[in-house]
């Protein structure tokens, strides 16, 4: 019998695969039952993540939303053709492409879903247009695989914002693998980094780092106790934490709302003094 | 010809302005409330003011030697009220004028001349009747720019004819008109404003009031402050006079709040600011007359001219 | 920095306005108490307090300071009608509510105006132009929203959150009473609103208005108290949803207080807003723009525009003219209808002020300080403020002063003004002057703030969504945004 290769699963982060920078590793099972290891992201781990989503985030919110969408539309066909497939179910495998052909066509429409021309009164053009947020953390929920990881990235991507997802290290092969397709989707580095380990622990780290914008937690992702210090926490800088419905339904107009800022601005568009009229 | 920043291309650049603001800001002026003693301080001061004016073809002596003695004394009844600035007629009315005010009069002779109001005549004819109009005795002539020119961008051309009619004046004030109705955009309106005051102009007039719209009061802030860059920068006084479409006391009072809240308290005076008006003197007396004896008063109790 | 004419205009004075106040009688109540489920009632012994007049300091009337109780009283009110007529109510029928209420405050305008003037120490020419007409305004938009909920989001049905708990500062005590009550009723909700502990009297008129225009009890609460009260309000355990405006750190309290809780919160908080003025705008009504920034309401704004960042080239000229300017604006009598700058709202207040221009000229600050005319003698006033000499890392430059108080900066280049403008932990306002449209476009969508007004400032509309970021806090009042907050949008 063959002696196996053990593999040592590394993150994603800035668009290389990476070790924990504490060189920690989690034993854990493959799906098919053999020994694997998984990258242990440390408390360091997320904030150089996050910095690199900060630097990244300007590049991909600056490409066009046309552009954009067509890398989510690239991320699909990279998990449709990939080799081996997943390590989940075919049902997740088909609704987790199906869900990224979803969200890739939303980049360069949700603008015109939130955004509004508003009609006030004087000589103003008054648009509220919205903006991404920056960085957000986000913590899908492990019972929703592929579409849950799927779902996540994507209500961050869709909105121009740059993020990290945090998963536990159970989830660390499929997340390993949903990382090779981002990789080869044309993404630019750092948009999305994927961090391995202990969520929850990871969330407080995360409650300590104020250049985050916003929290994203899938509903019953993390205890209530997480979430609620994660809000408690949060309040010093104003932060939002933005609880998302599970993966099975994909994030609608209501969720990206929560995902974006809207600005609202007023242009003067003074007439001028009226036309004269003439009457020797 | 002179050769000044006007002879150049490009041309003078200055500030754009926002009409929406400058709109917002004369709203403001509008809403300031004049009261009591302020008030009759100040129908009284816009009373001295009035450039009392016919411009009819068909203008007689006897409708301009009424305008004088009108000039003179708006009120009998009120022997306390200041006389008008002066009387604003047609060159050949002037005579007619000078003889009805005398020879030195504290109600002074505005003329228009320069082809009013068009200006569209060879310049030699213009300077000519400005000349005509001065040996008539006028204290102050009321040109107008050419607005062609203007709109066409011949700057300079414009310029030579302010600066030219200046000349022509003599001791005589300048007032250039600078028809805003035709020049239609607050910007053009700055432009002209900086190029007469820089071409020689005394005063500065917003309409003939043969053009509507006429004198208004974003139309008067945007002048008062080209009138108010000049003295910061020479120390040179300009004078300011709207004319056209200010009928009621109460607009007045609002054009003269404008003026102190731009250019201060030294602009207050009739030597500087006029208004080219009409109907306005009998709104003032009115009103001056209810602050006297509470009642308003039927216009038929005040004369027509 | 100094304005390089030798000449000088005579303006502070130029016209000498007699005294013209406005007449319109209104009625104070010697003391106000609450509006809880469609009565008024006195509220407990314990805990009232003075409501003073700031521009003379006389007393205008006692206050009711609600305890938990009276909060449950409230709340419970609130819940009933909610789950019974308010609930039951077609969007069309809440919708004539508001209008009703619209067209009450309309017709009582005048004397709204006075009452707000005397009770925030705001001029009459603010609250009479500004403040009632656009609270009026905010009730008819939202009231014709009512019945159109569900095209709020496409695809989506549009529910009402539930029972909403609303606490108002009092720099605009009866627009601010609006801004929460318009869209929360017309999405359906039910709520129990707390006016600011030193400006109650136009909540009471409005709670008036209210009950003449017969809304089921318990639908519209409104409790006075302070800070206590306030915190009955949102940690209350039947609140679905919270909605402050107020200072930064009573948002965060608020934060900490319900982060345990599924309550929905929106948050309008502090402001620092960059007016950025390039040299080629349109100087004379950039000057007006940042006059408005700053001194409307005495600065008690929190999207005033309270750090001026002037192009290096133009910063001598233009800040002569805005002196200028100030010189012609008068304070005083807020119900005289020629003052421009009213008193400061509280002793409190006027401390703050005080304390921050102490600051600026310990950290180096050159003050100028001009207006028209002296203040009164009685009642709290500072004259409108300019700060040159400061720099980015100055307290004045970096945090909110909520007074007419103006920090000037300079800088060289589009990419400096921007740097220096989003140099700030809070979001929520920025104005931009410039004669360049392709410039003022690429400005207005760098600048990280919630509102920009270009070629403008301080301009407010019930179509037009309000609100801020970071630090300035989360969620949109105005327009259709405004709508979101308050309502479940669900497939």
């Amino acid at each position: 019998m063959r002696l196996s290769v053990e593999k040592t699963l590394k993150m994603y982060v800035g668009g290389k695969f990476i070790r924990s920078e504490s060189g920690r590793v989690t034993k854990t099972q493959s799906s098919d039952g053999s020994t694997m290891y998984a990258a242990h992201a440390s408390r360091k781990d997320l904030r150089d993540s996050v910095g690199v989503n900060r630097k990244a985030q300007g590049g991909w919110a600056g490409r066009t939303a046309y552009n954009r969408g067509q890398i989510l539309y690239r991320l699909a066909e990279m998990m449709e053709g990939r080799v081996g497939g997943f390590p989940t179910t075919d049902a997740d495998r088909i609704a987790a492409i199906d869900r990224a052909v979803h969200h890739a066509g939303w980049t360069d429409k949700i603008t015109a879903v939130l955004s509004s021309l508003n009609p006030v009164g004087g000589a103003y053009v008054n648009y509220s247009m919205i903006r991404g947020m920056g960085v957000i953390v986000a913590i899908p929920h492990p019972e929703d695989g592929l579409v849950g990881l799927v779902e996540s990235a994507c209500q961050i991507l869709v909105m121009s914002n740059a993020g990290t997802l945090l998963i536990p290290t159970e989830m660390a092969e499929l997340g390993a693998a949903f990382a090779e397709c981002l990789h080869t989707s044309d993404l630019p580095g750092g948009a999305l980094n994927i961090l391995t380990g202990d969520v929850e622990a990871l969330l407080g780290e995360a409650d300590k780092h104020d250049d985050i914008d916003a929290l994203l937690v899938s509903n019953g992702a993390v205890p209530k106790a997480a979430w609620s210090a994660s809000k408690e926490q949060g309040a010093r800088v104003l932060r939002r934490l933005v609880m998302s419905g599970r993966a099975a339904q994909p994030a609608g107009p209501e969720t990206f709302a929560k995902l974006c800022e809207v600005k609202t601005v007023w242009m003067s568009a003074a007439p001028e003094v009226p036309a004269g009229r003439v009457s020797y | 010809m002179s050769d000044t920043r006007w002879h150049h291309y490009p041309p003078p650049d200055l500030t754009p302005v926002d009409a929406a603001t400058a709109a917002a800001r004369c709203a403001r002026v509008q809403k300031r409330s004049i009261k009591r003693e302020t008030k009759v301080r100040l129908l009284k001061l816009a009373l001295s003011m009035v450039d009392l004016t016919t411009l009819e073809g068909m203008d007689t002596p006897g409708k301009v030697e009424s305008l004088c003695r009108k000039a003179m004394r708006p009120h009998p009844e009120m022997p306390e009220l200041p006389s008008t600035a002066a009387v604003c007629v047609y060159p050949n009315m002037v005579p007619v004028a000078r003889k009805t005010l005398g020879p030195d009069s504290a109600v002074k002779i505005a003329a228009v001349a320069t082809a009013f109001p068009s200006g569209l005549s060879p310049l030699p004819l213009k300077l000519d009747e400005v000349r005509r109009t001065v040996d008539f005795g006028a204290d102050e002539i009321d040109m107008v720019i050419d607005r062609g020119a203007f709109l066409a961008g011949d700057f300079g051309r414009v310029y030579d004819e302010i600066a030219a009619t200046k000349e022509a004046c003599g001791a005589a004030r300048l007032k250039v008109i600078l028809e805003t109705g035709e020049l239609q955009t607050l910007e053009n309106v700055a432009r002209a404003s900086r190029l007469a005051i820089d071409a020689g102009g005394d005063f500065i007039k917003t309409s003939t009031g043969k053009v509507s719209p006429a004198a208004t009061l974003p139309v008067t802030l945007i002048m008062l402050e080209a009138i108010r860059e000049h003295f910061l920068e020479t120390g040179v006084m300009v004078g300011m006079k709207p004319a056209g479409g200010i009928r009621t006391a109460k607009l007045a009072l609002h054009y003269l709040v404008l003026v102190g809240e731009t250019l201060g308290s030294d602009w207050l005076d009739p030597q500087w600011f006029r208004f080219g008006a009409s109907s306005l003197a009998n709104d003032l007396i009115r009103q001056l007359l209810r602050r006297d004896d509470g009642f308003y008063q039927s216009s038929r109790r005040i004369s027509v001219d | 920095m100094s304005d390089a004419s030798p000449h000088r205009l005579r303006i502070a004075g130029a016209i000498d306005f007699a005294s013209s106040p406005e007449s319109t009688p209104v009625t104070i109540p010697s003391h106000v108490g609450h509006y809880i489920d469609g009565a008024h009632v006195e509220g407990q012994q314990e805990g009232r307090f003075d409501n003073v007049n700031p521009s003379n300091e006389e007393v205008l009337c006692t206050v009711a300071s609600a305890n938990d109780a009276e909060v449950d009283q409230a709340v419970r009110a609130a819940r009933a009608a909610f789950d019974g007529p308010w609930g039951a109510m077609s969007g069309a029928d809440r919708g004539k509510y508001l209008y009703r209420i619209a067209r009450r405050l309309q017709e009582r305008a005048r004397e709204m105006a006075v009452l707000e003037s005397r009770d925030n120490g705001k001029p009459i020419r603010e609250t009479r132009d500004f403040d009632v007409p656009t609270a009026a305004a905010h009730f008819f938009y939202y009231a014709g929203w009512a019945d159109k909920l569900d095209y709020v989001m496409p695809g989506r049905k549009a529910r009402p959150v539930g029972v909403c708990g609303q606490v108002i500062p009092w720099n605009f005590p009866l627009l601010m009473a609006a801004w929460k009550l318009a869209p929360a009723l017309a999405a359906g909700n039910t709520c129990v609103l707390k006016p600011a502990e030193s400006t109650p009297l136009s909540a009471w008129a409005l709670a008036e208005i209210i009950h003449e225009a017969q809304l089921p009890p318990g639908v519209v609460n409104i409790v006075n108290g302070a800070g206590a009260t306030g915190a009955a309000i949102v940690g209350h355990s039947d609140i679905d949803k919270v909605a402050f405006t107020g200072s930064t750190p009573v948002g965060r309290i608020i934060l900490r207080q319900i982060a345990d809780s599924n309550k929905r919160a929106t948050m309008e908080l502090g402001g620092k807003g960059a007016h950025i003025v390039f040299a080629d705008a349109p100087l004379d009504q950039a000057v007006e723009g940042v006059i408005n920034g700053i001194f409307f309401n005495q600065g008690h704004v929190c999207c005033a525009g309270s750090r001026l960042l002037v192009e290096e080239s133009i910063a001598e000229d233009f800040l002569g003219r805005l002196r200028r300017r100030i010189e012609a604006l008068r304070i005083g009598d807020p119900l005289d209808k020629n003052t421009d700058i009213g008193a400061i709202n509280s002793a409190e207040q006027f401390a703050t002020v005080q304390k921050y221009i102490g600051i600026a000229q310990e950290e180096g600050a050159e003050l100028w300080q001009g207006c028209a005319n002296e203040p009164p003698s009685n009642g709290f006033w500072v004259k409108p403020t300019l700060l040159t000499g400061v720099s980015q890392t100055d307290r004045v430059v970096r945090e909110e002063i909520f007074g007419p108080v103006l920090a000037v900066l300079t800088f060289r280049t589009p990419e400096e003004a921007l740097k220096k403008a989003n140099n700030s932990e809070f979001g929520l306002s920025a104005g931009i002057w410039s004669g360049n449209q392709a410039r003022i476009f690429e400005v207005a969508h760098a600048l990280n703030a919630g509102v920009v007004w270009a070629n403008g400032y301080n301009l407010f509309d019930p179509t037009s969504p309000f609100g801020g970021i970071r630090h300035s806090g989360f969620g949109r009042e105005g327009g259709i945004h405004g709508l979101y907050p308050y309502l479940r949008l669900e497939a």
